[in-house]
Parts: C-alpha cells; structure tokens; sequence
C-alpha cells in the first residue's frame, strides 16, 4: 500500500502555510484537547479533511452537518490536522508520510506536533511541564530560544515518532511538544500548558483560562474516546515511552 | 494447600479475570452510560504491586464528601454523586433526553485484599485506592 492511500483533501485552497500543529488522540488526548482549543479560539474554518480507505469507516455529525473526523483548519499561514479518532496502527507510517508530504509541498516552515507524556505523580504536579524533541539543530535552538526543555533521553512511540522520522528523512522542520501528563485520563491542564508553550514558540496570543475552566467538563465528556484512545495505544506499545532507554547503544 | 493444587487455583484465577475483562470490554462496546438510573461509569483502571491493588478513577465534578466506597474480598463499588447533572443536550438521540448525575462503577479485583485496611485519597478530580493483598508471595531463602 502506497502513501497515496491517505489524501489531504482541500475544500478551500491553501497555497502555502508557515506552520502547521498536528493533534490525534494520544495520551491524556492532550494533542487533542490542545488544538481544538486554538481551533475554537482563533475560530479557524475547516478547509479540507483526510481520506482514506484505511480509516474506520466514521462520519461525525457537527451541528447537523456529516464531517470526516480527520479534518484540516487553516487561518493566516497556521494549519491544524486533528482527529477526533484514534488511529489505528497500521494507518499510521502512510499517515505520517501523508502529513509530511503534504506541509512539504505548502512550505512549511515547522511543524508541529502536539502530545503528553505520561508521569505518575500527574495529580501533585499543578502546572505540567513541556518538554520539547527538534529534529535538527535548528530546531534544538529555537526550543532553546523560548526556553522549552528538551527531552534528552528517552522512546516516543506513535504518529509523532513517525512524523519525526519522515521529517528527518525529507528534511521538514520539526519539533515535538511534550507535556507532563496523565496516561489515561483527559488532561486539559497538560493540554493548556502545551498551548503555553505554543504561545511562545510561534508567538501566538491563544488564552487558556476558557480550557482551564472548562477542564472537568472536557474529562467528562472525553471518557469515551479516551477509553477507546487507551485500547488503540495498547496496539502500538504506547507503555514503552515509559521504559529506561538502553543507555550505552 | 499443596503448590501444585495452589498453582491450579491461581490459573484458574487468571482465566477468570480475562473473561471478565473480555465481558467488561464487551460492555464498554456498548455505552459506558446507563439513561435509566443516569449512571456513568468513571474512567477507572486497576494496577498490581507485590502486595497491593492500586485502582484508580477519574471523577470530574465530584466533591469528596460525595464519594462513596464498598470495598469486598474481591470487588470495589464506586459510587458518586456530581456536583451538578449533565445534560448532553445535543448529543446523539437517546443520551440528550438523559441527566447524568452519578458516578457509579463496580470493579472485580483481580486477587484477594483486605477490605479493612483499604485506604483511599482524592486530589484533583483523581481517586486513588490502595488495597493490601491478602496472599502475599513466598520468600525464598538462598542457600
């Protein structure tokens, strides 16, 4: 199966992009829960979907209309991929390949990737922290500029570390945004502190006292998806993020 | 009890706890809502230390004071009551006619604890549950 199994359909055009966030369904659906909030608060249009065979056959209904639950946003050179499914293992190197190729071919000046990263002390931790991975030096430096943390050892599993892979491979800007957080649960405030760090790192003015209050709603009405999230990230051995890297390869 | 006869019981311990699995993950296919009672069932999962049953849940919009907790031999019972009813107004056809405004989940523990020495915490929106085991490993003297 090809990478052109996954297609990134505009139904506005879009001729170039300066950054692009992608969210999926990960742990504590922070990546998710994060870009949904700047989506609603920039209120970005909808300007395309992703389509493919491979997908589980999901139309979601929004204020009446059938949409794909993998769609595109875009308002002023940001783009936004997010899906309000958790993908299936085996979609995930065509997706990846999908993403990169398409904010290639827009230009893209970095992209980004959104997620948590599972602590067990979440519940004693009042503001999480961001941790951030740059695929090259450059982007190392751009972290180090706004004073995000890098993540110095450990695994990342899923579509994040395949983005990272194909951006390494096709030579795409990238860095991934990790925040401290619940494995299991929603985390909105994990979610929050990634809009933080985002702030920062593109200069965006996105407030996250709405997602702040709103946060035990968003775990409440989330319960669903994480549950089903949780079982998805059993396939792709999501628990190995937990594990000591081999320190001497 | 001989070992052989111990080891028995064990896996057929085991067995059962993957058919309940098995059921439970059958009943989350389902709803994890129930529009008679107006129950949810809380996002909860179960972890085994050597001598202890640690189960957690989530339970947004819930006061501690309005937690309540049966812990059995083999079982736990959460039940809490929501600060407020949630209704999801435009969700779906049957849920929106439907107020939620309970917590409630009945989790089989997968071996044998103390109820009595149960002891349970509650810090942003995350109960925890410790649960001394009743058997306990063997120790082992190296010669």
């Amino acid at each position: 199966m090809g990478a052109e199994a996954i297609t990134v359909v505009e139904t506005a055009p879009i001729r170039s992009i300066n950054y692009c966030i992608v969210g999926v369904p990960d742990v504590g659906l922070v990546g998710l829960i994060a870009v949904s909030h700047i989506i609603h608060f920039l209120a970005m249009p909808e300007v395309g979907h992703l389509e493919s065979d491979i997908f589980p056959p999901i139309v979601v209904i929004h204020e009446g209309n059938p949409k794909a639950p993998f769609r595109l946003y875009d308002k002023e050179k940001l783009a936004i991929l997010a899906s309000e499914v958790p993908l299936s293992e085996e979609a995930l190197p065509i997706l990846a390949q999908s993403i990169v190729d398409w904010a290639k071919s827009k230009g893209v000046k970095l992209l980004i990737s959104v997620s948590g990263t599972a602590v067990q002390n979440r519940v004693d931790i009042e503001t999480p922290a961001v941790y951030g991975v740059g695929a090259s030096s450059a982007e190392k430096q751009l972290l180090g500029k706004v004073a995000i943390e890098p993540l110095e050892e450990g695994f990342m599993v899923g579509p994040h570390a395949l983005i990272l892979k194909e951006c390494l491979k096709k030579n795409v800007p990238n860095v991934v945004l990790l925040a401290q957080s619940h494995y299991q649960y929603p985390d909105p405030g994990a979610a929050a502190s990634i809009i933080t760090a985002l702030n920062k790192l593109l200069n965006l003015n996105i407030d996250v006292k709405k997602l702040l209050e709103q946060a035990e709603e968003i775990r409440l009405k989330t319960r669903e998806l994480m549950q089903r999230t949780q079982r998805s990230m059993q396939g792709m051995q999501k628990a190995q993020e937990q594990e000591f890297p081999a320190m001497y390869v | 009890m001989s070992l052989w006869r111990r080891r028995v019981f064990e896996q057929m311990e085991a067995i059962e706890r993957e058919i309940d699995q098995a059921l439970e993950e059958l009943f989350y296919e389902r709803s994890m809502w129930d529009i008679k009672t107006g129950r949810i069932k809380p996002l909860a999962y179960v972890t085994e230390a050597e001598d202890k049953i640690i189960v957690s849940a989530d339970l947004p919009f819930v006061l501690k004071k309005d937690i309540k907790l049966n812990v059995g031999e083999d079982t736990l019972e959460i039940e809490a009551a929501m600060e407020r009813c949630m209704k999801f107004e435009r969700w779906g056809t049957v849920q929106r006619s439907c107020e939620f405004k309970t917590f409630h989940r009945v989790i089989k523990l997968p071996s044998k604890v103390f109820p009595e020495k149960a002891k349970a915490k509650f810090k942003s929106g995350i109960l925890t549950i410790d649960l001394p085991k009743k058997t306990k490993g063997y120790k082992i003297k190296i010669e």
